[in-house]
C-alpha cells in the first residue's frame, strides 16, 4: 500500500478521504447496493463522493477504501473488496493508461524486492510494453462480430467473458478500449468516432483489474444515461435509485476530466500469483 | 425455487424435466455489465455434460432426490435388480444407470440407489470393495523392475492392472472411484 501511495504523492495527487457510504448513488443497471440504516447506502464506488471534487480546481486526487457490492461472490469478486479511485483535470482516458502501466511496474519491481512471492505480474516491467486493442479489433478477432456496429449487451457481455477474456495474451498488461458507446455508462463519447466512448480496462492475466474513461462532464445528458439505467433496474428486479442530484449539478462545473477505478484485491491476487480472491481476503471476512 | 445468486458447485436442480447437477461454477461480472452464473452441468440419469449460462432473475427448481440403501440381488436380461432392506421393495436399473459400477458390484452388495422422483437412477458404490482374482498369469521370474504389473480377472469380469505377486483365488482391495488396485487383503 506504501508504495502505491508513494507513486499517487510522487505524481503529486492528493489524497481524500470519503465516507464508504452516503444518501444517495449513482444509478446503475448492473450494480446491486447494500442499504445500511436510516436508507444510507453502503456505496458500491467512491465515484460519487469523489467526481465533484473536479470542480473544486483540484487537479489531481485519489482514494483508496472500501467498497461493497450486493451478491457479487466468486474467483475474483467479493461483495466487500478495497477500490483504488484516481481523477486527474485536463486529461483524457489516454493520460490514465499510461498512469496503470507506470504504477503497474512500479509496485511489481516494489513486491519483486521485498517479497517472496514471485507471479507473471511481478516478472513484468514497463519495458516489456503492454498490449493496447480495440473492442472493435478483439471481438472482430476472437467472437467474430462487431459489437461498435450491433447494439446486442447480452451476447456482448456473454462474449467478453468467455471468448475475449480466455483469448487475451497472458504475457503482458492488456488495455482493451473504445467501448460501444451503448456501453459508455459515465464516459464521454469519443469526438472523432461517435460509434464508441472514451472508455477502457485493463487486464492482466485475463483478470478485469481496471476500469477508466474520459469522464463525461455534461449534467443533462449524464441524468438521460442514469434514467436509462434506473429503466434496466426495474426491468431486472432491482428498485429504481434516485437521481443524485448533488453528483448531477456538480458535473456540469468539473473542467475535461478523466477517472479510473483499480481492484486492490485482484491486483493483489495476481502480485502473489492467487487462483481465488479468498486468498487475499482476511479469514474473518 | 432457487434463484441465480444461490447456483454453487454440487446443486442439484432441474432443466427440461432432468436433474442436473452442477460440476463446476463461476460466477463472471464484466465491468460494467450484468452478473453471469456460468455452470458445468452433469445430467444425474445419463451422464450427459453440457455448459450453461444463467443470468440475475433465472429461476431454477430444486432436483427431488432421495438416496435409499438397498442390496444388489443379481443381474439377468431385465438389468440390475435391488432390493430394499427394510420395506423388501425391489427395483431394476439399466445398464446405462448402473455404467462401471457394474464392474465392482458382487452379490448381497449394499449400495445407496438415488432416486429421482421415485425412480432409482443411478447408485453409489462404497469407496473399497474386496473381490477374488479368479485368473491371473504367473508373475515372470526374474522380472524386478519396481511398479511391474500384470492383468489379472476379477469375479465379476473385470480386468485390472495388480503387482506381479498376486496370485489366483488372493482377494484384493479396490477403489471404485478410480477402479485400481489398493492392496492385496487375503492371499
Amino acid at each position: 500500500m506504501l508504495t502505491i501511495r508513494s507513486w499517487f504523492y510522487q505524481h503529486n495527487f492528493i489524497e481524500i478521504q470519503v465516507p464508504c457510504s452516503a444518501k444517495e448513488a449513482i444509478p446503475e443497471a448492473n450494480i446491486d447496493l447494500f442499504k445500511a440504516e436510516g436508507g444510507r447506502y453502503l456505496l458500491p464506488s467512491p465515484e460519487l463522493h469523489l467526481k465533484p471534487h473536479l470542480s473544486l480546481c483540484i487537479e489531481a486526487f485519489f482514494h483508496i477504501g472500501p467498497a461493497f457490492r450486493k451478491n457479487e461472490k466468486g474467483q475474483i469478486h467479493s461483495p466487500e473488496f478495497t477500490i483504488l479511485e484516481w481523477y486527474r483535470a485536463e486529461a483524457d482516458y489516454t493520460v490514465l493508461m499510461k498512469d496503470c502501466l507506470d504504477m503497474l511496474s512500479t509496485i511489481s519491481a516494489a513486491f519483486r524486492n521485498n517479497t517472496c512471492f514471485t507471479s507473471a505480474l511481478t516478472d513484468w516491467s514497463l519495458e516489456k510494453g503492454a498490449y493496447i486493442f480495440t473492442i472493435e479489433d478483439a471481438f472482430t478477432q476472437y467472437a467474430h462480430w462487431n459489437p461498435v456496429e450491433l447494439h446486442d449487451e447480452r451476447k456482448f457481455e456473454q462474449d467478453l467473458v468467455t471468448k475475449i477474456e480466455p483469448a487475451l495474451p497472458a504475457d503482458l498488461p492488456v488495455i482493451l478500449k473504445d467501448f460501444p458507446s451503448w456501453a459508455s455508462s459515465l464516459s464521454k463519447i469519443k469526438e472523432s468516432d461517435q460509434r464508441v466512448c472514451e472508455r477502457f480496462e485493463l487486464y492482466f492475466q485475463g483478470v478485469e483489474l481496471a476500469n477508466g474513461f474520459t469522464e463525461l462532464v455534461n449534467t443533462e445528458e449524464q441524468q438521460k444515461r442514469f434514467q436509462k439505467e434506473n429503466i434496466k433496474r426495474v426491468k431486472q428486479g432491482l428498485e429504481p435509485i434516485d437521481l443524485p442530484k448533488t453528483f448531477l449539478t456538480a458535473l456540469n462545473q468539473c473542467p475535461p476530466s478523466a477517472g479510473i477505478a483499480l481492484g486492490i484485491d485482484r491486483l493483489l491476487m495476481l502480485l502473489v500469483g492467487a487462483k481465488d480472491i479468498s486468498q487475499v481476503i482476511l479469514p474473518l471476512f | 425455487m432457487y434463484e441465480s445468486s444461490d447456483l454453487r458447485k454440487g446443486l442439484k436442480i432441474i432443466i427440461d424435466g432432468q436433474p442436473y447437477i452442477i460440476t463446476d461454477f463461476q460466477f463472471s461480472k464484466p465491468g460494467k455489465g450484468q452478473a453471469l452464473y456460468r455452470c458445468k452441468l452433469k445430467n444425474m440419469i445419463t451422464g450427459y455434460t453440457m455448459d450453461r449460462t444463467y443470468r440475475s432473475g433465472d429461476k431454477f427448481e430444486p432436483a427431488n432426490l432421495e438416496e435409499r440403501r438397498m442390496q444388489y440381488l443379481y443381474s439377468d436380461g431385465e438389468g440390475y435388480h435391488f432390493m430394499d432392506t427394510k420395506t423388501y421393495d425391489q427395483v431394476t436399473l439399466t445398464d446405462e444407470n448402473i455404467g462401471e459400477a457394474k464392474n465392482f458390484l458382487q452379490d448381497n452388495m449394499e449400495v445407496d440407489v438415488l432416486f429421482f422422483n421415485e425412480t432409482p437412477i443411478s447408485i453409489n458404490l462404497p469407496n473399497f470393495v474386496q473381490l477374488k482374482v479368479v485368473q491371473a498369469d504367473p508373475g515372470v521370474k526374474g522380472d524386478t523392475a519396481t511398479g511391474a504389473t500384470k492383468p489379472a480377472t476379477l469375479e465379476t469380469g473385470y480386468t485390472i492392472q495388480v503387482p506381479l505377486f498376486i496370485e489366483e483365488g488372493d482377494i484384493l482391495k479396490i477403489d471404485t472411484r478410480t477402479g485400481q488396485y489398493v492392496e492385496r487383503v487375503k492371499s
